[in-house]
């Protein structure tokens, strides 16, 4: 109880904080960077779950599962309704190249943390779970935040590389969650798999390639099968507001819990549901997405309170090193070498900043993460689903911290130029 | 001599749903208005949220998350009180939040094109 | 032809998930998805043979129920429970909202004769009745006076409960506006308040008399009175809170009314005691009272705050009344069928002639009020929960009778909630009170703009 009433101040506080009347607040450097980070409701997930001040028991989060599970397919449908078939036409052209040199970064650092696991973690190397985390943590190395507010120097002015930061961010996503939805059918947890030791049990032990197929054919037919359904019914709707909200409603609900049941993502199906649904014909579509869209902020705020709640503050040194392992790697491959062809793209005087762009971590990992710890719990000795889960925490929050640490030396050396200049 | 002209009014309707235009601009020649012309406009949320995405980075590429759209016409005042009604139609409701805006201006001078 | 296709193509793929994939057990969210999705089409479907949707939400929901085809199991239920206190804070809302002051101003005394009236009027005519048909009643046989003068009180007094959340969400959704829904609305809540008293009064007396647990004290009526003016108060800061926010950030007003609505569900579940009595706060009172300050003080300021509140009202209702429905049992309707088909009878008798007797007695002469009684017939929520509150309070093993007449009960209230709102449906028609509303608006907006 004590949870869910702080569950509702917090959204509450969260809802405030993404009301208009903070959007002055939100519209500076710091400001972007915290709110699209999802940070104060993480900050605050993780300080209620603090076991000194005792609000939050952890068994009293599994309370909070299906509205979990509801908010990550929201959050999939959203997602997925990006992918409209003209979508190549709208694309930057070096997008490709940027894309597929993050994938092999993604593939490298997997590689990096497979390698770093079995060291740090103690881990042999045929282990299951040793792959599963290099997969993971790889999976949530892809791609960067969309949000470029943080960056610029100047006023608004929808330049090459704020496109370009974005529409890669955009559709790495998108390579993510089809990534991410194939490790969990590669990583199978048999059905009922109790949370704890058997948990830990089936998720070390089971690795199941052949399911990959199966439970993609699976997600992409209930998919196809809820976004033709939701086309349909909400035609039936018309413009009646209720009969829309009930149609959306239901059908996220369907979708998420019937990924749940079958322990698929209901990251992954909402997005494929997203995909089917933007590419048939009508106009329901475009009403859809401006409600999803604009449910956005708070949607993300929840899912990054729970984040905060189930994450394990405490880390095992061993688990820091692999988190400086990823951030290390992030700062030396993405900065250096992608950052640097976003900044070429970049307005003058704004391309230092850019340069750091591809170095945040989407916070869609951090959904990922969520998801990750709800289906697929891990209680093993070596590492925890919930230690994972801050891991990926605290590599967004470094990575983040970086950006405001460039911008602040970006705007003290431009004072110091401009002092040169006039003086 | 100039004819002596009606009283016009400029009438504003900035529609959140792009879809309705069609239908909007079939009530107008319904009711008499002969003329509009519609702009492709952006809500201050849209704008403020286009370099803030959290979860939907390729949302803003696409032309049609513009999001709203500008009816502009000049008209008889006479038919000002049928237009509103019109738009309350066609929204199903003006007091529901992300419906729509409109109003009227008056217009000093008129010239140009006649129906 | 497309509403039967729909509801066609969401049973079959729900039908299929579940018997490939999914399983019985299943999931809640797929369970709230697939009861929201069928209730709403059923709805539609009745909708175009003139039955109200509501009546299809119940039908879905008993036929989806674990009593009957089971698509929802019993544990799924209790898990959505939640979702049904925030339901009946967003109908306590809606219908705080509803009230307006200046409609009752001058009439304060007289509506309080007719309530009174009704009520004193209704329990005499269901207590009599109950009384006279005892010898011909199979489960009072054995019963001796006391065990019998119990289940009577109790019986009586909850027949005096109306359905604030059915005449609510009819009225809302047939847009209707007049004296009649006036009337059934206000007297629907207030009636409750009252009953919520005379309830806790009549079960405190059945466990003294019976010798269950806590004895009748004057501590009971204090901590009733803590009970209802904190959730009065509670309610009135929360109006305050939401006032504010409608007023000065007024953004993601749906997602602020869903979460304000949990937050009075929560409230409600938290328990004090006083004078050793259990007390707690009662989510319907604190979120009416909200739903009046708004409305009365700051009318204008949160009208967008209404709306939305309205425009979130219809999954609402589809997953609260689905849930209502999904509880009732067919068996039980097999088992005690005449009895509960009396009691209704009884009931819907008591309601017609108390209402007659109240408004002549207090001088309401508007031919429309005369439907008001038939707004009364449905029962729901709050019945179904004093129904198992008398259920929790009296053993099986030592109370047969009680539980028996209980079960009794809640068959009646099953056959109120079915047939209520195709009755309430009727009288608002007959009225010409349906889509009122939605005419009043126009014309508000026509002066407006003149």
């Amino acid at each position: 109880m004590q949870l869910l009433i702080s569950l509702s101040v917090v959204v509450a506080l969260a809802l405030v904080a993404s009301s208009r009347s903070f959007w002055s607040l939100r519209r500076t450097a710091v400001g972007a960077v915290i709110f699209s980070g999802g940070w104060v409701a993480v900050g605050l997930g993780l300080l209620l779950s603090l076991d000194r001040l005792a609000l939050v028991r952890s068994g009293q989060v599994s309370a909070l599962e299906p509205l979990v599970h509801f908010a990550l397919g929201w959050v999939g449908l959203m997602v997925g309704l990006q992918l409209r078939r003209d979508l190549p036409k709208y694309l930057p052209g070096a997008l490709l190249r940027l894309m597929a040199m993050d994938l092999g970064l993604a593939l490298f650092a997997g590689v990096g943390i497979w390698l770093a696991a079995g060291w740090l973690l103690d881990l042999p190397m045929g282990h299951p779970l040793r792959w599963f985390i290099a997969a993971f943590l790889g999976v949530c190395m892809i791609g960067w935040a969309a949000e470029v507010r943080s960056l610029r120097r100047q006023p608004a002015q929808d330049a090459d590389s704020e496109r370009l930061v974005r529409a890669t961010s955009g559709l790495s996503s998108v390579f993510a969650l089809l990534l991410y939805g194939m490790l969990f059918f590669l990583f199978d947890t048999p059905a009922g798999a109790a949370v704890g030791a058997d948990a830990a049990r089936s998720m070390g032990t089971v690795i199941a390639p052949q399911r990959i197929l199966f439970g993609l054919s699976i997600s992409i037919l209930i998919a196809a099968a809820a976004g033709w359904l939701c086309h349909w019914l909400m035609r039936l709707a018309g413009r009646n507001e209720g009969h829309f909200l009930v149609v959306l409603l239901g059908v996220v609900a369907l979708i998420a819990g019937a990924a749940e049941a079958m322990g698929e993502p209901p990251l992954l199906v909402g997005m494929l549901c997203g995909a089917v649904l933007v590419n048939l014909p009508g106009d329901p579509v475009v009403r859809l997405k401006r409600v999803l869209l604009e449910a956005e902020q708070p949607m993300a705020m929840a899912i990054m309170l729970v984040a905060g709640l189930m994450a394990d503050p405490v880390l095992p040194g061993m688990a820091w090193a692999v988190v400086g392992g990823v951030i290390l790697l992030r700062i030396a491959i993405k900065w250096k070498l992608i950052g640097d062809r976003i900044a070429r793209t970049a307005p003058a005087g704004e391309s230092a900043l850019f340069h750091l762009a591809p170095l945040r971590q989407h916070p869609l990992a951090m959904a990922m993460a969520v998801g990750m710890v709800i289906t697929h719990p891990i209680d093993h000795a070596a590492v925890t689903g919930r230690e994972l889960l801050m891991m990926v925490i605290a590599i967004g929050l470094v990575c983040d911290l970086v950006i405001l640490l460039g911008k602040w030396r970006g705007a003290t050396a431009t004072e110091q130029d401009s002092g040169g200049l006039v003086g | 001599m100039s004819e002596a002209q009606p009283r016009r009014k400029l009438m504003v309707i900035i529609l959140d749903q792009p879809a309705l235009v069609d239908e909007l601009l079939t009530g107008f020649l319904d009711l008499g208005v002969r003329g509009a012309t519609v702009v492709e406009s952006r809500g201050m949320g849209s704008i403020i949220r286009q370099d803030m995405p959290i979860f939907a980075g390729l949302a803003s590429l696409f032309p049609e998350n513009t999001g709203s759209r500008m009816v502009l016409s000049v008209m008889a005042e006479s038919l000002i009180d049928r237009v509103f009604s019109l738009v309350e139609e066609i929204i199903g409701g003006l007091d529901k939040p992300n419906s729509a805006v409109c109003f009227t201006l008056p217009v000093e001078q008129f010239r140009g094109i006649r129906h | 032809m497309r509403i039967v296709g729909s509801l066609v193509m969401v049973i079959g793929l729900a039908a299929l998930l579940r018997s490939q994939w999914i399983g019985a057990s299943g999931s809640t969210v797929f369970a709230v998805g697939m009861l929201v999705l069928c209730a709403w089409l059923f709805g539609l479907l009745c909708e175009k043979v003139r039955l109200p949707a509501l009546t299809g939400y119940l039908i879905v929901g008993a036929v989806m129920g674990p009593y009957v085809f089971g698509l929802i199991e019993q544990e799924q239920i209790q898990s959505m429970r939640f979702a049904s206190d925030l339901a009946v804070a967003l109908i306590g809302l809606i219908a705080g909202g509803e009230i307006e002051f200046r409609h009752i101003r001058g009439q304060v005394g007289r509506l309080g004769g007719l309530i009174a009236s009704h009520i004193v009027i209704l329990l005499l005519v269901v207590g009599g009745g109950i009384f006279l048909a005892r010898p011909i009643t199979p489960i009072f046989e054995q019963a001796d006076s006391a065990t019998f003068g119990i289940a009577l009180l109790l019986l009586a007094t909850v027949t005096v409960a109306a359905s604030p959340a059915v005449v609510v969400a009819m009225i809302t959704s047939y847009r209707a506006a007049g004296p009649l829904s006036r009337m059934t609305m206000l007297m629907a809540v207030l009636k409750d308040l009252v009953l919520v008293i005379l309830f806790a009064v009549a079960l405190s007396i059945g466990r003294a008399v019976l010798g269950d647990a806590s004895t009748f004290h004057a501590g009971v009526l204090l901590a009733i009175a803590v009970q209802l003016v904190g959730s009065i108060l509670l309610g009135v800061v929360f109006g305050l809170f939401m006032a504010g926010y409608a007023h000065r950030i007024a953004s993601h007003l749906v997602v602020f009314t869903i979460g304000s609505c949990m937050f009075i569900a929560l409230l409600g579940e938290i328990h004090f005691t006083v004078m050793s009595s259990k007390v707690h706060l009662e989510p319907l009172l604190m979120a009416l009272s909200a739903g009046m300050l708004m409305r009365n003080v700051w009318g204008e300021q949160t009208e967008s705050l209404f709306s939305s509140i309205e425009s979130t009202s219809t999954p609402v209702y589809c997953l609260f009344f689905g849930l209502a429905g999904a509880k009732f049992a067919p068996q039980d309707l097999v088992r005690f069928w005449p009895m509960a088909l009396g009691l209704s009878a009884l009931r819907l008798f008591g309601l017609w002639f108390s209402m007659k007797v109240g408004l002549r007695l207090t001088g309401y002469r508007e031919p429309a009020l005369r439907g008001a009684w038939i707004g009364l017939w449905p029962q729901a929520g709050v019945s179904l929960v004093l129904v198992m509150l008398i259920q929790n309070s009296f053993t099986e093993q030592t109370h047969a009778v009680i539980q028996q007449a209980a079960a009794v009960l809640l068959t009646a209230i099953f056959i109120d909630q079915f047939l209520g709102p195709i009755g309430f449906r009727l009288a608002l028609g007959r009225s010409g009170e349906i889509g009122r509303l939605g005419r009043q608006l126009e014309k508000t907006n026509g002066e407006s703009t003149a």
